[in-house]
């Protein structure tokens, strides 16, 4: 059965990695979006979110990364997305708009070389 | 009849299937959590071979059309989806996944490609949220979704009977948008009776993809 997403979180040189395993819909965009905003401390420069794993990705979900970049940069931080080429969410998020708001990166090597 | 030689357990992968032949006849063989089950190679609904299929959660999808069956019981959990689709929900969040579960399988049967059905699916999914969020006070709660393809075409039909409540905020107002982006044709019709959203879109030959 696919599930709805769970969020997988890392860090990687200081930075938060969340892979965001599963589907995002109406239902569970909110409690998502409460658990990446505790990933951030003061002192994080980035949040990353792995799209790669994620199944499903409605305009909730879309709507929450929308609100995350905003709240990132008026605290001077910055959201990645990691969208692999060829996914199909792809799509939705350059139809939104969502890939001028956040950087995209086709990798989460990429997204950290940004930040280094 | 005695005991005849299918295969050696280690030719068969915890959580998959393979296909043999005992004597002329086709046999499926599955292992799920250690066990080893059988049922007969072809699905009961045309000619197809189910260890071609898809495994999950102790099921086995048949690769023609997506009919169901469990693994443990051989009892069919779903009927081929080569019909049109007229389904109806509670109008509640927690219907969303079932829809979209539903509707991809039935995409998939239908020969969408994977793109062609996500898409098909985040716009249908949009207009379900409408009838969810906005469409309903006390009363009444329930939501159909019907589903036809004719000449190539899908045709979604999302219809629920309450009263449509123009999008407020930039998410809904996004929802919309993403749907007509996504669609070829929308339609959104509501009247004192209810709401119907209607979306078309041409699927891609398979050969042409």
């Amino acid at each position: 059965m696919r599930q709805l997403a769970r969020i997988v979180a890392e860090t990687h040189d200081g930075i938060p990695v969340a892979r965001l395993e599963g589907e995002v819909d109406m239902t569970n965009a909110q409690s998502l979006g409460e658990r990446l905003r505790g990933l951030l401390t003061n002192r994080s420069v980035a949040l990353v979110v792995d799209l790669g794993p994620t199944t499903y990705l409605d305009s909730s979900g879309i709507t929450l990364l929308f609100g995350l970049a905003q709240e990132l940069r008026l605290r001077q931080q910055r959201l990645h997305l990691v969208v692999p080429e060829g996914s199909p969410i792809a799509r939705v998020i350059t139809i939104t708009g969502l890939d001028q708001t956040a950087p995209t990166h086709p990798t989460v090597e990429r997204a950290l070389e940004r930040e280094r | 009849m005695a005991w005849q030689k299918a295969a050696s357990l280690s030719e068969i992968d915890e959580g998959g299937v393979i296909g043999v032949h005992v004597g002329a006849t086709p046999v499926a063989l599955y292992r799920l959590e250690g066990a080893v089950y059988a049922t007969h190679g072809i699905c009961t609904h045309a000619m197809a071979i189910l260890a071609d299929g898809f495994v999950e959660d102790g099921k086995i999808e048949c690769p023609l059309h997506q009919g169901l069956f469990d693994i443990r019981s051989g009892k069919a959990l779903s009927a081929p989806l080569t019909e049109d689709l007229r389904t109806t929900w509670p109008a509640r969040p927690e219907s969303l996944v079932g829809v979209r579960h539903l509707l991809r399988r039935w995409l998939r049967a239908h020969g969408a490609s994977e793109q062609e059905a996500y898409d098909i699916l985040v716009a249908c999914q949009e207009a379900c949220a409408n009838a969810v969020e906005h469409a309903y006070g006390p009363g009444r709660a329930h939501f159909d979704v019907d589903v036809t393809h004719r000449a190539a075409r899908i045709r979604v039909t999302v219809r629920d009977e309450g009263r449509w409540r123009e999008p407020r905020g930039s998410h809904r107002g996004r929802g919309i948008a993403l749907m007509r982006s996504l669609m070829e044709h929308v339609d959104v019709d509501h009247t004192d009776d209810g709401t119907v959203v209607v979306l078309e879109r041409a699927l891609t030959p398979a050969d042409a993809a």
